[in-house]
């Protein structure tokens, strides 16, 4: 009887009080890690305020310059009226001065990109940064702004503004509302890239065209090696005069 | 070298920058003024005897830049003739990369950067720790911000620092533009949360334990 509870006793401090908790605790690191984690985005957002070794901007303060201009894509490439009229008339290119609109500063928001067909109705950033990819997507400093003539490379993340991406087909149309113009771009095709694969982008191309890059594969947990970006081409919309 | 080169694209958009933040906050367009500081920045260095041009994304990001600014002629020939006391020091070091540099020419490769920005009130601020250089213009607001040998660097951001290191595969290419866009989540926090709840939840194990094991006693 004695003996009955010593061994009772010990296997309530030897495996009940050290396997059983260890593995309960693994358990339920695996359920935060997978069930709870994502959906606590806030929650994190606060801890890591208290526990990163990083400095993190966590502020959701940003200048917005983007006052929309009247819709003229639409009318102007859709219409039969307007295809009439392009057939008996050739189109004059519209052109927009760049001193006639602020052009945006590292950080601001100057539009928004619009892709219907994958759900996708984002805030449009100029640069890179916390804030930008936490309340939209944004193009890289180190590229240009739409209606440039060059390169137009736009990143956002994969769970959130971005996540519609898997639905781009080609010949879906891409919309960019600006604070100086609007512009509509056709997407052309689809591609798979390391993130270091530079063959993926030509931010150095003298015509203007669309990228858009998101982390690869959608819907997964943590950061991934490979990304998927979408082209397009431009289809309509204002050409910025870069004279001064 | 990719790191090098890093620094002294730094230092040129830097002088670029400097130049534009003297001038008036509204301006637009890429003036003759501007177009020479461009053109300066697209000459090649000499490095250990080797002709080498500044990656085209800080040129580029330079031009962006410009284009918010106003900068008179003047202010551009001292932008162009520091960027020029910059690019000698470098070659005469005799140094083929940032990291061949002494931390005494680090110093002084910033210090003449410092002295090209601040024509304009901008200030250059560099962590060796880190390798991470900032530039502030005279308000405080950050307008550029890199690590050195980690050139898709996000500050604060989803970025893995130290990770992206592109150069070490190709010196002579671009810096890698592309971030991480996946969850963005701080896995420090994240594993600090967890850990946390861990706890919480060992000491719940062990709470229950003890008192069924009391119960039993009792019993």
């Amino acid at each position: 009887m004695h003996k009955t509870h010593r061994s009772r006793k010990k296997s309530l401090y030897g495996k009940d009080m050290i396997i059983l908790p260890i593995v309960f605790c693994v358990l339920i690191f695996l359920i935060c890690l997978v069930v709870i984690i994502p959906s606590t985005a806030s929650f994190q957002s606060t801890a890591s305020l208290f526990f990163s070794d990083r400095e993190k901007n966590f502020s959701n303060d940003y200048v917005n310059i983007f006052v929309p201009v009247e819709e003229s894509y639409d009318e102007s490439e859709t219409s039969a009226e307007s295809s009439q009229t392009s057939k008996a008339e050739p189109k004059k290119q519209e052109t927009v001065n760049i001193a006639n609109f602020t052009f945006p500063a590292y950080g601001n928001q100057f539009g928004e990109l619009i892709i219907e067909d994958c759900q996708i109705h984002a805030k449009l950033f100029f640069g890179y940064d916390d804030i930008a990819l936490r309340n939209g997507v944004c193009i890289y400093s180190g590229s240009f702004i739409p209606g440039y003539g060059k390169t137009i490379l736009v990143a956002g993340h994969n769970n959130t503004y971005f996540n519609g991406l898997k639905y781009a087909q080609k010949g879906q149309i891409v919309k960019i509302r600006t604070n100086y113009g609007n512009y509509k771009y056709e997407i052309t095709d689809m591609q798979i890239h390391d993130e270091n694969d530079r063959s993926a982008y030509d931010l150095k191309a003298d015509s203007e065209n669309l990228i858009m890059y998101t982390c690869y594969p959608f819907d997964e947990l943590g950061l991934t090696p490979n990304r998927y970006f979408v082209y397009a081409k431009l289809i309509s919309g204002p050409v910025i005069d870069k004279k001064a | 070298m990719k790191k090098f080169f890093k620094a002294l694209s730094v230092c040129s958009l830097a002088a670029a920058m400097t130049v534009g933040a003297s001038a008036t906050a509204f301006a637009a367009g890429i003036n003759a003024a501007e177009q020479k500081i461009l053109d300066e920045l697209n000459t090649t260095v000499t490095m250990a005897g080797t002709e080498k041009s500044l990656p085209v994304v800080y040129i580029n990001q330079a031009e962006n830049y410009l284009n918010t600014v106003e900068i008179t002629d003047a202010e551009a020939d001292e932008i162009i003739k520091r960027i020029e006391t910059v690019k000698s020091y470098l070659t005469s070091t005799g140094a083929a990369k940032y990291d061949d540099l002494t931390d005494a020419q680090i110093d002084e490769f910033f210090a003449l950067c410092q002295d090209v920005v601040s024509v304009i009130n901008l200030k250059i601020a560099y962590n060796k720790a880190t390798r991470v250089v900032t530039i502030v213009d005279s308000t405080g607001a950050v307008i550029f911000t890199c690590q050195i040998g980690n050139p898709g660097y996000n500050p604060g951001g989803s970025e893995d620092p130290g990770k992206t290191d592109p150069g070490k595969t190709d010196p002579t290419i671009d810096p890698n533009p592309i971030i991480k866009t996946g969850f963005d989540f701080n896995i420090p926090g994240v594993t600090a949360v967890a850990g946390l709840g861990i706890l919480l939840v060992s000491a719940a194990g062990v709470y229950f334990i003890r008192t069924k094991k009391k119960a039993e006693d009792n019993a």
